[in-house]
């Protein structure tokens, strides 16, 4: 066969695929809130990774760090000149944004600010996602009572005022922590192990993962009782205030993953190619990989990429609140939440030192306002049925 | 089934999830120790001294069982401990800040949902042209701004810079009157209404101009939510058939919109708003802190550790109790709604 | 002879779409006369729905009318209906032409009882007749002494209603609380017309099915409300767009049956849009088969089953399943109408094309009395 029949081929097959994408794009440059929206997140995207050429850290053990330019308690305005030497030293001239409260120079902690807010954003959508659509899957799938237990879990953990909940957990959890790996590895052995065993002996999979959680108790009854908890290979985890509020917002969001992941399966499976597929013989797995989940996954990314924005939204806040990134630490939420101390003291003219907190706020609603943008487009772009209107 | 069946029915249910809330909360209580658990029972500061007496007097380290009889005897007697945040008994600390919040509530919630649903409405209506792209638009903005950076910035303006509308919840005359002149009578609890039932408009007036703020706040974040349901389930009912019949019966586009589609476009806005006064009610710390205001969001966080401090656990467990309650009647009052609304519904 | 009460020219319509501009209807020719049932045939796409819509000028965007005339007679004095503003043709829809759809549950809003939608056309359009009869209502309880407090006022305000229906002063008394009451002496005398309106559609138990939703009518029960809230003010002509399709075939019957009698009841003339033959030989007098866009074919209904003259529709009557016979089918495929072939659209599936099919669309021609072709075949 020459070249020119195979690349014909070629075209003809990824056809299809190629003028939907075309599609999507002419669509995209239609909307010009959407493009704003792309270019807002560039943007932060850029600062994030060239943190350190725009804002080279004055310590560079902690480059979170905000550096101090003495430690006077008046704010300075934006264009006032570094005076601490040391810092002079390491390449800065001048508070481009001006200094905070403690002469935290406010230009430096937005750099550095940006890098925490995608990492906060990312991971807790992130783990989120991942254990919600586990639940929502399990729930969806298989339906009965695995259904009802973890929907009426979700439900509970809904019902709580989101913020409190999130207070409430980066409270009680601990500094530190001391995680067994060895036992971690052999918990999730004892689960999926009994699944391969029960495809080798064919009785099916909910009865497996029955059998390996009788396996998983009994192993844990074994362990605690009768061998007393010996370590098998120890690290201890130590959790910043930062960590924290992470993992509390993670456990916080991931019930409207699950909720709507759950949704989306009870609605495919509804639809008669997944009976033509059962028909044909698919298997549950491939039924789930192949037709469940590309077909509900729109919904799902388009709540990843708004609560992107919220997650930072309410970290912030709690960063606000005091909770969170400890002082001096480059956070948004962190550096605006001095303003407080002002409302409540009655300051006459907090006006005067506006750039203390309108530019992190500008970062911060900027930043969410790119994200909602972008969410927005992909529902308007992706939505199949909303599609060719 | 008619509608009053339907009503009773959802109301027979509430039970139910009432139950399972408090089993829950009491589930929460044991993970602590008879010590914690114990100031779930004192009413005063001086009983914080002699903690062993009242774990005796109250079985706290006796089977479940005993334990939950005795801790539900307690609250139904209105006993739901002392607050250390609140300097008080938990329940008169949630009645005395309550009013705070929910005077927020009620001047924020019919705003944000009567301009939701009208500015959603005319967007669906207007699609892609220019009214929706600017609705859409602001409303997006709105939705992104940090609450408490719109706050400061707020009174920085408002405040700071023209002195129109203060921060906090009354100014110190209004104070005086209310609390220290011994002429005030609490018929709500709301300032709003109380000034004028107390006969002291100028209360009334003094009160309207501390809410501006907040309520802008509120209703600045909150109406993308409404916005963005209300349009597009106008649009869906927009695209059904008995929208095409209703035209070929000669009706006006004015009609067609506000009787055919915009009743059906309600039912699913409803349940956003329903939730989102449940969860207002619930949750404006933020604003509350940021404008001072001594409602009950702010309480809640003290408690939770928003200093860092060790937590209030009977607060904690208290505010849980209400606000299981608040969403539980929320969702009945949702329910209701929508099977007033949706007769498909009350065949459920 | 009896007049045209409906003729359609050359009637162009267009929907802009992502894909491109789809030329649904190219050139429509149709003449109804009064009094008769004109069946509408063709298959799924060839535009039949769309020209009932757009009669009553209610096509939506992204479909958009490019030219033609519309000519509604009933009475002697033409009106030309594309040109007439959007005020006007309110009052034409509903009361002079009526449409009925093919999911008569997905036309009732399910939010609103089978009668209050009824009594919707009612107010809308008939509200002197029934602020004459609450006048006379009114006139009795007086008589009888039974007066209320407002009663007098109600008297003047329907004397009023039966002069000038739409006036302002009507409209803004129609807000104040107790005294808009007087809508519901209207309502109360609409609920019982349309009671009667049910009762001449064969419902039964009329007075149950007013004050139920519409998820609890059957499919036949629904469409019997769909047309009741169509003939409700008697109009001229009515359109019933595939009323059929999806009901039960027990159903269907029935619902063709009330059909037939209602029109000699309302004298109404009917346009039947199917792609169902047998229902158009039940039902129709006259028959017009649509294709591609435009009417190719039109005539009485016999002669059309005897001597069918275009190719498309021999093909059709030949691909009608009959046992003993082989199975007959049309070759190829309805072309896309996003960049219609030239000339006759139908030249490509056509076993007598000649060269100029490809490159002119044929005119309408009546090769025998009252039947009409658009065909070179008989030119």
């Amino acid at each position: 066969m020459d070249v020119r029949t195979r690349l014909r081929d070629f075209k003809a097959s990824i056809g299809p695929a190629w003028s939907e994408l075309k599609f999507t794009l002419r669509r995209i440059r239609k909307s010009p809130l959407s493009i704003v929206g792309i270019v807002i997140v560039m943007v932060y995207v850029i600062i994030a990774i060239s943190a350190p050429l725009l804002a080279p850290a004055v310590d560079p053990r902690d480059p979170y760090a905000i550096f101090h330019d003495g430690y006077g308690p008046i704010p300075r305005p934006p264009g006032s000149p570094v005076l601490d030497s040391y810092v002079i030293g390491r390449g800065w001239m001048a508070h481009y944004f001006g200094t905070a409260e403690g002469q935290l120079d406010i230009y430096y902690g937005c750099i550095w600010g940006t890098r925490t807010a995608f990492r906060i954003g990312v991971l807790v959508v992130v783990i989120s996602l991942l254990i919600g659509l586990l639940t929502g899957c399990l729930s969806g799938f298989y339906g009965g009572i695995i259904d009802e237990i973890l929907m009426r879990f979700t439900d509970v953990i809904l019902a709580f005022p989101g913020l409190i909940l999130a207070m409430a957990l980066v409270i009680a959890l601990p500094l530190s922590w001391s995680i067994d790996i060895g036992f971690l590895i052999l918990v999730i052995l004892i689960l999926f192990a009994p699944i391969l065993i029960g495809r080798f002996l064919k009785i099916g999979n909910i009865r497996a993962f029955m059998l390996s959680l009788l396996g998983l108790a009994t192993f844990a009854i074994l362990y605690g009782w009768v061998l007393g908890n010996p370590l098998i290979y120890p690290w201890t985890l130590n959790l910043t205030n930062l960590d924290k509020v992470l993992i509390a917002l993670a456990l916080v969001g991931w019930p409207s993953y699950a909720r709507v992941i759950r949704g989306e399966i009870l609605r495919v499976r509804q639809e008669d190619y997944i009976e033509a597929s059962k028909a044909v013989g698919c298997s549950d797995f491939r039924i789930i990989t192949r037709h469940v989940l590309p077909n509900s996954i729109y919904p799902i990314v388009i709540m990843a990429s708004l609560d992107i924005g919220s997650i930072v939204l309410t970290a912030a806040a709690l960063s606000f609140l005091g909770i969170g990134a400890p002082v001096g630490f480059a956070d948004w939420g962190q550096m605006i939440s001095f303003a407080r101390n002002w409302i409540w003291a009655g300051i006459e003219n907090p006006w005067k030192y506006w750039y203390t907190f309108t530019i992190p706020g500008l970062f911060i609603f900027i930043f969410v306002l790119g994200w909602n943008l972008l969410g927005d487009a992909f529902r308007d772009i992706l939505d199949p049925t909303l599609r060719r209107k | 089934m008619g509608l009053a069946q339907f009503i009773i029915r959802r109301i027979l249910l509430v039970i139910p999830t009432l139950l399972g809330v408090i089993l829950l909360i009491f589930a929460v209580t044991q993970l602590f120790t008879p010590e914690q658990r114990a100031t779930l029972y004192i009413t005063s500061e001086k009983q914080m001294t002699d903690i062993e007496s009242v774990i005796r007097q109250y079985h706290l380290r006796d089977p479940v069982f005993n334990q939950f009889v005795g801790w539900i005897s307690q609250v139904l007697q209105g006993n739901l401990g002392f607050s250390k945040t609140g300097n008080g008994p938990v329940l008169d600390v949630m009645l005395r800040k309550l009013p705070a919040t929910f005077e927020l509530v009620v001047w924020s919630i019919p705003i944000t949902v009567l301009l939701g649903i009208y500015l959603g409405v005319n967007s669906a209506v207007n699609r892609d042209r220019a009214a929706d792209h600017v609705t859409r638009t602001i409303s997006i903005i709105g939705w992104s701004l940090p609450s408490f950076w719109l706050g400061i910035m707020l009174i920085a303006i408002f405040y700071a810079g023209l002195g129109w509308f203060p921060p906090e919840r009354m100014s110190i005359p209004t104070f005086n009157y209310v609390y220290l002149s011994g002429e005030w009578h609490h018929y709500t609890g709301l300032l709003t209404i109380d000034g004028l039932l107390n006969g002291q408009p100028w209360i009334t007036v003094d009160a309207l101009r501390h809410l501006v703020l907040p309520t802008i706040t509120l209703v600045t974040i909150q109406i993308a939510l409404i916005v963005r349901v209300m349009r597009s389930s106008m649009l869906e009912a927009l695209g059904k058939g008995y929208i095409t019949a209703a035209k070929a019966k000669g009706l006006s586009k004015g009609e067609i919109i506000n009787k055919h589609a915009r009743r059906n476009a309600l039912i699913p806005t409803m349940t956003v708003a329903g939730l989102l006064t449940a969860g207002m009610l619930t949750g404006v710390i933020i604003t509350e802190t940021v404008f001072n205001i001594d409602g009950i969001g702010r309480w809640a966080a003290a408690a939770a550790g928003g200093g860092g401090t060790v937590p209030d656990v009977p607060a904690i467990l208290g505010f849980s109790l209400f606000a299981g309650i608040v969403y539980i009647v929320a969702n009945l009052v949702v329910d209701i709604l929508y099977a007033y609304v949706d007769p498909r519904i009350r065949l459920v | 002879m009896a007049e045209n009460i409906l003729e359609i020219d050359d009637l162009r319509l267009n929907f802009y779409t992502y894909e491109g501009v789809v030329e649904a209807l190219d050139g429509v020719n149709l003449r109804l006369k009064k009094g008769e049932t004109l069946g509408v045939v063709g298959e799924t796409g060839c535009g039949k729905s769309v020209t009932g819509l757009s009669v009553l000028v209610i096509v939506s965007p992204p479909g958009r009318i490019e030219g033609g005339k519309i000519l509604f007679n009933p009475k002697g004095k033409p009106v030309e209906l594309l040109a007439l503003n959007e005020a006007f043709l309110r009052k034409v829809r509903g009361r002079y032409i009526s449409m009925i759809f093919q999911d008569p549950r997905s036309a009732l809003n399910p939010v609103y009882t089978a009668g209050e939608q009824i009594i919707e056309v009612l107010l809308h359009h008939k509200k002197e007749e029934l602020a004459e009869r609450a006048l006379n209502r009114i006139d009795d309880e007086i008589k009888s002494g039974k007066t209320g407090f407002l009663t007098n006022y109600y008297k003047r305000i329907f004397q009023h209603m039966i002069k000038n229906p739409k006036a302002p002063s009507l409209q803004l008394l129609s807000k104040i609380p107790i005294i808009r009451r007087y809508n519901r002496i209207l309502k109360q005398e609409a609920k019982k017309e349309a009671v009667n309106i049910l009762r001449i559609m064969r419902m039964p138990d009329p007075q149950r099915v007013v004050d139920m939703y519409p998820h609890e009518l059957s499919g036949g029960m629904a469409q019997r409300v769909v047309i009741a809230m169509a003939l409700a003010c008697s109009p001229g002509i009515l359109i019933a767009d595939e009323p059929t399709t999806n009901l039960d075939v027990t159903v269907q019957l029935q619902i063709l049956q009330l059909i037939k009698e209602l029109k000699e009841k309302f004298a109404s003339s009917v346009i039947y849009i199917t792609h169902d033959m047998g229902v158009v030989a039940e039902m129709c007098d006259r028959v017009a088969v649509m294709y591609a866009g435009s009417v190719i074919e039109i005539g009485e209904v016999l002669e059309i089953f005897k001597k069918p003259l275009h190719p498309y529709t021999q093909g059709l009557l030949e691909s009608i399943p009959r046992p003993g016979f082989p199975f007959k089918s049309i070759e190829g495929t309805v072309p896309s109408l996003i960049s219609p072939p030239k000339g006759c659209r139908f030249h490509n599936r056509c076993p007598y094309a000649m060269d100029i099919c490809t490159k002119v669309k044929p005119e309408m021609v009546e090769a025998e009395k009252g039947h009409f072709v658009q065909c070179f075949l008989y030119r």
